[in-house]
């Protein structure tokens, strides 16, 4: 079991102001999972995704990660839990404009102090598998939207973690280039057991995924694909 | 140490953001830093300069006299029964030391009685060492072997109503408890711009002061120094008192210190409104930020990672501005050197009056080089204190996300 959720509550605000952005959420993520929370704006996607990220303590509930109880380590050792285990892909790519795509991709690496022999094979990885190998020393802005993606998600898997979060990643991408983004979250999961759990609207990347969570008004649901 | 690498190289790129901005901070920080130094430079300057133009006049930089002849510690009195004898100075280096014997007297002209100090003097050591000959305004200095000789300032000898070639008359105390008195030849006029010494003052030669109050050849009061001003001490011979200008004079010492320490203080106020302004600029620059700082969280780079990387920014912004702004403030402290600034630039074209006599100096600026470190260090202070609130709010930050 990678991750397991029991009871977990989320609120916001107090006495009549009282907001459950989540609420008894049972939930578990297996290794190899390739899940797709889907709800309408305001109903807790994101919420669930920043309480598996540890961005967010929960209110009430544990939440472990391979057996390990995270909702009781302070903020820093959830960064630090993070930075060891977890990838993430923002909708707008997040990419550090002063930095290259190859260093963008180390940027991680580079905090979790690995040996710089080790981050250039597991950048190089990355790049490769994300098809970006000959754009190593171009900066964001030299490069496209779709391909900016693609260094964030090469960022996000460059230290194989046990999980990677990705918020709505096709959401700023044109069709086409969601669809090749969609096929290489597939092929990663597929090849490497990578563990996906996106956030997203995006039927397509929806009708892809082994599991759907419907969320709505906090409550989570096991669903199924459109 | 890849991992530190890293991190100044993603610093160093951050201040290439916003190249104009970090270039008018570096600039700030340069003009700042320059500007503090040169000013500290020219207050050290100028505070020496006019001090060392005024003790050389007729001051000296520090005296030696017998003990007991300043009774009281704030020197303002003396007493003339203590004399030096030759045989306790002579450890000493004589060669940049003139000899005087002090008398209060009485000065009896034509139209008036005065009470007043004479000094007597060696014409030959005092034109060597000190300027005392340079406020000569009419007439002649006191010849090495003249006989009862004078010179007053030019106020004293107006209220005596005595003119150059006049005879005064002068009665006081001899050291061997007689009544001194005898008839000197006025010789020379002296003008020192105006003061309290023209009205106080009058010169005799040395051997002339020891007749009239009856003090052997190889006895005087004071061994006044015009060695470099600033030299340390000498060891007191047994005996003696070595007693620096600012004892004697302490008003002005006072004064001095209260310019350097207000220059100090214009200094400080510089540093904070330049620190300000850079701490404002540096918020923004951060602010703008905030997004990335979140993003840089996100995927694992802990508050101190981050506060680390905005504190390299600014460490290194300093050590590019503070470092321009110490050439910079070392160039013109250079360039002041070679071409000294006249004081009469800040006075409306008028002399400097000082202990009652008009100091005249140009101020070559000179390199005080412990503010070289002094003010940069103190601009890196405030720098530095500009980063508390962008960090307390990347921490605040991280915790509200609880």
């Amino acid at each position: 079991m990678l991750i397991e959720m029991n009871k977990l509550t989320k609120t916001y605000g107090t006495g009549d102001q009282l907001v459950h952005a989540t609420q008894n959420v049972d939930l578990k993520i297996l290794e190899g999972d390739f899940i797709a929370v889907v709800g309408p704006s305001g109903s807790g996607k994101t919420t669930l995704l920043n309480l598996l990220a540890g961005l967010l303590g929960p209110t009430s509930g544990s939440i472990l990660h391979r057996g390990k109880e995270i909702q009781h380590l302070s903020m820093e050792e959830r960064t630090a839990h993070r930075l060891a285990n977890m990838g993430f892909v923002f909708q707008d790519y997040q990419l550090l404009p002063v930095l290259t795509a190859r260093e963008n991709v180390e940027l991680p690496l580079q905090m979790r102090g690995m040996p710089q022999k080790e981050i250039d094979e597991k950048t190089a990885w990355a790049m490769t598998q994300v098809g970006l190998g000959d754009k190593f020393n171009r900066y964001p802005r030299q490069l496209s939207g779709g391909q900016q993606q693609r260094v964030a998600i090469a960022r996000a898997v460059a230290g194989r973690p046990s999980l990677i979060l990705a918020d709505e990643p096709t959401a700023n991408l044109d069709s086409k280039t969601a669809q090749d983004i969609i096929d290489l979250f597939k092929r990663l999961n597929e090849e490497f057991k990578l563990t996906f759990v996106f956030s997203t609207h995006d039927p397509r990347l929806i009708s892809q995924v082994k599991r759907v969570l419907n969320i709505n008004d906090g409550q989570l649901k096991e669903g199924s694909h459109p | 140490m890849s991992r530190q690498r890293f991190l100044l190289k993603f610093s160093w790129r951050n201040l290439g953001r916003h190249p104009l901005r970090t270039v008018i901070m570096a600039l700030g920080l340069a003009f700042g830093t320059g500007y503090i130094i040169f000013a500290l430079n020219f207050s050290s300057s100028a505070s020496k300069e006019i001090v060392s133009e005024f003790l050389a006049q007729y001051f000296g930089t520090h005296q030696v006299v017998a003990q007991g002849y300043y009774p009281d510690s704030d020197k303002k009195k003396f007493d003339a029964n203590y004399t030096l004898g030759e045989d306790q100075v002579k450890t000493l280096p004589l060669e940049n030391y003139v000899r005087r014997i002090t008398l209060p007297i009485f000065l009896s002209g034509p139209r008036k009685t005065l009470g007043t100090l004479l000094t007597g003097l060696s014409p030959e050591n005092e034109l060597r060492l000190s300027k005392v000959s340079k406020a000569l305004s009419q007439g002649r200095f006191l010849a090495e072997n003249g006989h009862n000789e004078i010179l007053l300032g030019e106020k004293l000898a107006r209220k005596l109503g005595v003119k150059l070639g006049d005879e005064v008359a002068i009665f006081g105390q001899a050291l061997d408890g007689s009544v001194a008195n005898d008839m000197f030849k006025l010789v020379g006029l002296m003008n020192f711009g105006g003061g309290d010494m023209e009205e106080n003052l009058a010169f005799t030669g040395l051997h002339s002061a020891r007749t009239l109050a009856v003090i052997p050849d190889d006895r005087f009061h004071q061994l006044i120094s015009f060695g470099d001003f600033g030299q340390p001490l000498p060891p007191a011979p047994a005996d003696t008192e070595v007693v620096p200008w600012s004892t004697i004079l302490p008003e002005i010492y006072g004064s001095i210190n209260f310019i350097d320490i207000f220059t100090w203080i214009v200094a400080v106020i510089i540093v904070v409104v330049i620190s300000l302004g850079m701490g404002n600029t540096l918020m923004i620059t951060f602010l703008e930020r905030e997004k990335e700082f979140y993003s840089l969280n996100v995927i694992g780079a802990r508050s101190s990672w981050i506060a680390l990387s905005l504190g390299i920014e600014v460490i290194m912004l300093g050590i590019v501005g503070i470092g321009a702004g110490i050439i910079f403030g070392n160039l013109v402290t250079s360039f002041f050197n070679a071409v000294p600034i006249s004081l009469k630039l800040f006075t409306g074209g008028k002399d400097i009056m000082m202990g009652g006599m008009a100091i005249i100096p140009k101020v070559r600026l000179w390199h005080h080089h412990q503010y070289s470190w002094q003010a940069p260090l103190l601009v890196f202070f405030f720098l530095t204190l500009s980063l508390i609130f962008p960090i307390q709010r990347i921490i605040q930050r991280s915790r509200r996300a609880d």
